[in-house]
């Protein structure tokens, strides 16, 4: 891996749950260690609940952690509070695409002012002609023309709105992007284009991704590493082909072996039933996975699994991993 | 025979803003057993087909021509009680978005019960036991604690499970899914698959599964018809519709789907949009976005083409 970027240590995020026992916490995220290298592409994946939205949120610098840091090139973001790094130059470094560019553009902002506006709350700049400079290069950058500039949201396609999104976040020219599930909400013909812009501008602007999605073979068609999370834990790193033909992690193997694939029709596969335990105070020496999970042993009642290496750049937390494919345990 | 035919089918909306042409002699049939999977990108009209069949289109929806046909019955025609009388007994629908389809205040089981006192011959204190029967049958854990549950404590996963429970209770021969899986975990989507399909193999129900996700279309239908902009434009058996597409649009919807061996240089996109269904339109209306076109594919009405027994395209440039 290329030199950190971005390192995540020991971080966690708790809710209080209302109307539940005292005291009750939510472990959203729950002591959580990853690195990001610079120019690096990292998928992160997962089934809704198991903290990808928190992470993108903490990582994002939108939300303060409970415990444990968020580092940028070596300089620790999470000394001060929030409110207090929106203030800091720090800010437009990471920026964040979010999910559904139709929800999360101000409907009132002509397509201009919503590239504009970053570049005055965190550049500084006014309006003028250097203004009007930035926000045509950076349209031409994501291939939106000129004359839809000054359109509204609501007068633009879904890819046209994506472009927008993602034209406000590397306005700023971040070194770390984290895109929420950037191209759900779109057509498959769109999503295409938009994939290809999002690798083209990580190698023109040489920036880091954190890319979270719940569609796999998007992830694995972007990023070189991906993270798989179940409750609020990270159970496997790795590289993505690895990931993908021998996962070691019981759970990454059903969330594979879940991708539609017409080429394995009617194959019997493993499936995964049931539902992830509750998020709510779990037992910290107990896996999460435990229950749900085809093997089960005694063991895995009575000790939290850590992460461990079992390959290079491959890491599982499980006490049984699988044995690589191909390959002799 | 087939269960479900569909011939000729065309609805228009009318709007303020000019009559939509929705859809255009669409014409399909799912055989007893079968899954039939529809796709395409929104605004194809798979959603619009669904609704038709099942009557549930609003006011401004007119049936202009064709023929819908279940089992012999013709539906169109078909006065509104005896429709009634087949939907949710004959015919059923799983809705995409669970949450919004359940009634958020009453039990789940309870409304199980009602749909089979609706439409099942059962005595009133049968009710309750066939219900949790059917949340058992789409292995709902611990069913009998489950009907006591309000939708908002359920997953959406759950939620779903409940509503395909609530749609095959009487044990329909038509089963339409519209996006059934829409918005849920892949984990959670190949569970609720894989009942769909085991109960249409065993139980013989014909099922219509509209999807915009070629890769999952793949892998549970039987056979697939392509919509775009209205029209059907290709319909095969799944195989020889992945490994020979014969319509342009197929083959580049197939180029844009990602499927685990495809790296990002082979990935497509398909140039141009859907054309606006209130104008004007040729005979085909792909032929803006197509690289094929020829003058006459803008001037003569556009024949359908059987390339193979089953296989039938609406070009006149097949590959």
């Amino acid at each position: 891996m290329t030199a950190p970027l971005l390192e995540a240590r020991s971080l966690s995020k708790f809710y209080p749950v209302k109307g539940a026992a005292r005291g009750a916490t939510l472990h959203a995220v729950d002591d959580v260690d990853l690195v990001i290298g610079t120019g690096e592409s990292v998928g992160l994946v997962g089934e809704s609940g198991c903290g990808k939205s928190t992470m993108v949120r903490l990582l994002g610098r939108l939300i303060d952690p409970t415990a444990g840091k968020v580092l940028l090139g070596g300089e620790e973001l999470t000394a001060m509070s929030q409110e207090s790094f929106v203030a800091t130059p720090g800010r437009r470094r990471i920026q964040v695409v979010f999910q559904d560019a139709t929800e999360s553009l101000n409907p009132s902002m002509r397509a201009f002012q919503a590239i504009a506006d970053p570049l005055k709350r965190l550049l500084g700049l006014r309006n003028g002609p250097e203004m009007e400079a930035r926000v045509r290069a950076t349209a031409a950058l994501v291939g939106l023309p000129d004359e839809l500039l000054q359109r509204y949201p609501h007068q633009l396609s879904g890819g046209q709105r994506a472009r927008v999104g993602i034209a406000r976040a590397v306005a700023v020219e971040p070194s770390l992007l984290i895109l929420d599930e950037p191209t759900s909400a779109l057509d498959v013909s769109v999503q295409a284009v938009i994939l290809k812009l999002l690798a083209d501008l990580r190698d023109r602007l040489s920036m880091s991704y954190l890319f979270v999605s719940h569609d796999l073979n998007v992830v694995r068609l972007l990023c070189s590493r991906v993270v798989v999370m179940y409750l609020g834990k990270i159970v496997e790193i790795a590289p993505a082909e690895t990931l993908f033909t021998s996962p070691r992690h019981p759970y990454s193997q059903a969330l594979v072996a879940a991708i539609p694939d017409p080429a394995r029709r009617g194959e019997a596969r493993p499936r995964l039933d049931g539902s992830p335990s509750s998020p709510i105070d779990p037992e910290p020496t107990v896996c999460r996975f435990y229950g749900r999970c085809p093997r089960s042993e005694p063991l895995c009642a009575k000790a939290m699994p850590p992460l461990r290496a079992v390959g290079p750049g491959h890491f599982a937390a499980c006490h049984f991993p699988l044995s690589p494919a191909g390959g002799i345990s | 025979m087939a269960q479900l035919e569909i011939d000729n089918l065309s609805v228009e909306f009318r709007t303020r803003h000019g009559v939509v042409r929705a859809l255009e002699s669409v014409s399909f049939s799912v055989a007893r057993g079968e899954i039939l999977g529809v796709v395409g990108e929104s605004g194809s009209g798979k959603s619009v087909t669904a609704y038709t069949v099942m009557a549930l289109n609003d006011d401004a929806a007119e049936i202009t021509s064709g023929r819908i046909t279940m089992g012999g019955i013709d539906l169109l025609a078909a006065r509104p009680e005896a429709l009634r009388e087949l939907r949710g007994r004959e015919m059923a629908m799983i809705f995409q978005s669970p949450r919004t389809a359940l009634n958020p205040i009453r039990k789940v089981g309870k409304q199980i019960e009602d749909v089979l006192q609706e439409h099942a011959n059962l005595p009133s204190r049968e009710l309750k036991r066939a219900a949790i029967e059917a949340l058992a049958r789409v292995r709902i854990p611990d069913p009998e604690r489950r009907a006591e549950a309000y939708p908002f404590e359920l997953s959406g996963g759950m939620c779903q499970r409940v509503m395909i429970a609530m749609a095959l209770a009487c044990a329909p021969s038509v089963l339409i899914a519209d996006e059934p899986t829409t918005g849920l975990d892949v984990t959670t989507q190949a569970v609720i698959m894989d009942l769909i399909r085991d109960m249409s193999h065993t139980a013989r129900m014909s099922t219509l599964l509209i999807t915009h996700d070629l890769g999952l279309a793949g892998e549970y239908c039987d056979r697939i018809a392509v919509m775009h902009a209205g029209h059907i434009v290709e319909i095969a058996a799944t195989e020889t519709l992945l490994a020979h597409p014969a319509h342009p649009y197929t083959r580049q919807l197939l180029a844009a789907t990602p499927v685990p061996e495809t790296r990002l240089d082979g990935l497509m996109s398909i140039p141009g949009q859907l054309p606006d269904l209130r104008k004007a339109l040729p005979p085909c209306r792909f032929s803006g976005r197509c690289e094929r076109r020829q003058p006459v594919c803008d001037e003569s009405e556009l024949p359908w083409t059987e390339l193979s027994p089953g296989h039938v395209v609406r070009c006149r440039f097949p590959l």
